[in-house]
């Protein structure tokens, strides 16, 4: 494996991919790329285009302009190659319904090829790499809706896939049974594969090592967790417990722009101010000034915060334009 | 070939689960042929006839009695007013009325012409013409023997006469006519119906996505998805085979193997359309809207339930381009005529043709709305 001359190369190198549906750019000059062994998450609201870049990259969707190398092929070039190459779950439900656990994958490791013995043996660790071996007979309309994403993921990994690409996996799906079903992508790329993981929940975007954030068909901000936090959030985060929230925030809010924001958190508010601005003893001593009883500790940012910060200025440059 | 005979099992194992669709597969056709049978008839018996003998002579009673002998015309009993005898075709008692005026049997002996007034209802054309001829028929051969009896030396119109032959249905019953159409009809709802049915399914469902991504190829997935029931249908039509030959003792003349071969033939072309209509439809409802949308004109220019030569001069042209047309043809040859392969060439020719291309059209088609 170490003599694998694409092994250096990025698993997905995309640059200037764009997608028009008539008039409508639903992907614009989107560039990036992952490295072989990320796992990178990619985020938006919906319809911001995370689906059509994704579609792309399956070989299922043409693009309008630009280019995406998966796996070092050109994907519009020679799709057939690229689809041995990955496992894609997509964001519909795409088991059949009626027949058991076993009969899906069995089905699905013929279409890539699988037969015999191979087959025989591939189900069952397939089966027992997603927790499935007790279910195998199951009807899948049967199973919930967790059990029945396991289904799916395990459909996409019969053949041992390079790149995942992960379409919402987890939507609807209860935390313990997301947590199990990341663990299992987790540990594919342990071994070596390259997640691609589009979610709505930030929680699942932290723990990728890079994460990609799309707004109207552009990718608008790219890196770390912390990257884009210090970068799209930077300062002091403050949790404060106080039963006079509307005078404080209105207080706090007058020493703008030091104080970026303050937003309602439980009774109380979560600020942010410049770094630096306030330490524990002077922010409780702020504090007593208006409500002797007020109590406040370090916060920290989260992906939300970049979320709604990156949302929120799209939204504004689009207005301008 | 892996990829394809994994898609085989599949199909298999989907059908097998699903109760609904096997009944409508296996069942469906079988009923419907038997009800067809019985149900579509032409065969015209039993005419609700009323005579008005206002002659009253042993002459014109003994003619009512002929033309009810053999029971085609069945006198109904009741008091008739024969003053006005358009009341019992309008009432609907009688569906015609033989009016026998006076002086008949005295005209008859004097050799003078006898006007004698047939009523007949032509609601229903076929009852109609049938008892129309039916009734003209039996006076002429009244007229026949009564000239030869009377050995009237230069009474000429009757030199003639008529002894047709009906061949290959010498009874002309109508389900051995109809059989073979009502299965080549039962054949094309079933396969196509449950072809586009199926693929339509798998887009709904967003299957199909998940089949996109895997290296299979186009054709083993259709051929896999497909074979299962153009294997239905062959099952469908061997059981057509037997049902014909025990409950309507339609004859078999022809070979088996060209019944099965253009069964085959016809199978591609139902499972094409199948194929045509999924890829115009994203849901199985609009599947099987479409399908129907198909179904009837295919139906009704196929020559299968009406003659293709009654239809009017610019329609005929189109039903070279149905293929129901050709299997009927191919049907009703083989299993009435005993036709030979030689016989039934262009029907075999025109049959391939059309399959070959809307099976192909489909399947190119199929490429495009997948990506």
């Amino acid at each position: 494996m170490s003599e694998n001359p694409m092994q250096n190369e990025n698993a997905i190198h995309v640059s200037n991919l764009e997608r028009k549906f008539g008039d409508f750019f639903a992907v614009r000059d989107v560039n990036f790329e992952v490295r072989r062994g990320e796992f990178f998450g990619y985020l938006g609201a919906n319809g911001a285009g995370k689906s059509t870049t994704i579609r792309m990259l399956c070989g299922l969707l043409a693009p309008t302009n630009g280019t995406a190398l998966v796996a070092g092929i050109d994907v519009a070039k020679n799709p057939n190659a690229v689809k041995r190459r990955i496992g894609y779950m997509s964001q519909k439900f795409s088991l059949y319904p009626d027949l058991p656990v076993e009969e899906n994958l069995r089905f699905f490791a013929g279409a890539y090829g699988l037969s015999g013995k191979t087959l025989l043996h591939k189900i069952d660790s397939i089966l027992d790499e997603t927790g499935l071996t007790n279910h195998r007979k199951t009807i899948t309309s049967e199973l919930a809706g967790g059990w029945q994403q396991r289904v799916a993921l395990g459909n996409s990994l019969l053949h041992n896939p390079e790149i995942l690409f992960l379409d919402e996996p987890t939507a609807g799906v209860d935390p313990a049974s997301r947590r199990e079903f990341i663990d299992i992508v987790k540990h594919r790329v342990q071994q070596g594969a390259t997640a691609f993981l589009t979610t709505h929940y930030l929680d699942e975007a932290e723990f990728c090592e890079r994460v990609g954030l799309m707004a109207s068909g552009r990718l608008v901000t790219l890196g770390s967790p912390q990257e884009l936090k210090s970068r799209h959030v930077p300062g002091d985060f403050w949790i404060l417990q106080t039963n006079r929230a509307q005078q404080i925030k209105k207080q706090l809010l007058n020493m703008r722009p030091s104080v970026f924001s303050a937003h309602p958190y439980g009774k109380g508010l979560r600020v942010r101010t410049v770094s630096g601005l306030f330490d524990h003893n002077s922010l409780t001593h702020f504090l007593h000034s208006f409500d002797a009883n007020a109590i406040c500790a370090k916060g920290s940012a989260s992906l939300d915060d970049v979320f709604h910060t990156v949302v929120k200025e799209d939204d504004n440059t689009a207005g301008e334009k | 070939m892996i990829a394809f005979l994994a898609v085989l099992r599949k199909e298999f194992l989907q059908i097998f689960r699903d109760k609904r669709l096997l009944a409508m597969l296996l069942v469906a056709p079988l009923v419907q042929l038997t009800v067809f049978g019985f149900a579509v008839n032409f065969d015209v018996d039993k005419i609700k006839t009323t005579i008005c003998d206002l002659d009253g002579t042993p002459t014109s009673r003994s003619l009512a009695q002929q033309l009810t002998a053999d029971g085609t015309f069945q006198l109904i009993h009741a008091p008739v007013d024969c003053t006005n005898p358009q009341n019992e075709i309008r009432t609907g008692r009688s569906e015609t009325v033989v009016v026998v005026p006076h002086n008949t049997t005295v005209n008859i002996l004097k050799g003078k012409a006898t006007p004698i007034q047939v009523l007949v209802d032509g609601t229903n054309p076929v009852v109609g013409r049938f008892a129309a001829n039916g009734i003209s028929g039996f006076f002429a051969s009244q007229n026949a023997s009564q000239n030869a009896s009377k050995n009237v030396p230069n009474s000429v119109p009757f030199h003639i006469t008529l002894n047709p032959r009906v061949f290959f249905n010498p009874e002309m019953r109508s389900s051995i006519f109809m059989v073979p159409g009502v299965a080549v009809l039962i054949l094309l709802v079933v396969t196509m119906v449950a072809t586009s049915i199926g693929l339509a399914r798998e887009k709904e469902m967003g299957t199909l996505e998940q089949v996109a991504v895997t290296p299979i190829g186009r054709f083993a997935f259709l051929f896999g998805k497909v074979l299962p029931f153009v294997i239905f249908g062959l099952v469908d039509i061997l059981a057509v085979l037997v049902l014909s030959m025990i409950i309507f003792h339609v004859p078999i003349r022809g070979s088996l193997i060209l019944y099965f071969v253009g069964t085959c033939f016809y199978l591609l072309n139902t499972v094409g359309l199948g194929l045509f209509v999924s890829t115009i439809s994203k849901t199985q409802q609009q599947a099987l809207l479409s399908g129907f949308l198909i179904l009837m004109p295919a139906m009704l220019l196929s020559g299968i339930l009406t003659p293709i030569v009654s239809m009017p001069w610019w329609m005929q042209p189109i039903t070279y381009l149905n293929p129901l047309r050709y299997f009927g043809e191919i049907l009703r040859g083989v299993m009435l005529k005993g036709s030979t392969f030689t016989d039934l060439a262009p029907s075999f020719l025109g049959l391939g043709i059309f399959g070959v291309c809307i099976f192909t059209m489909a399947t190119l088609r199929f490429h495009k709305t997948s990506t």
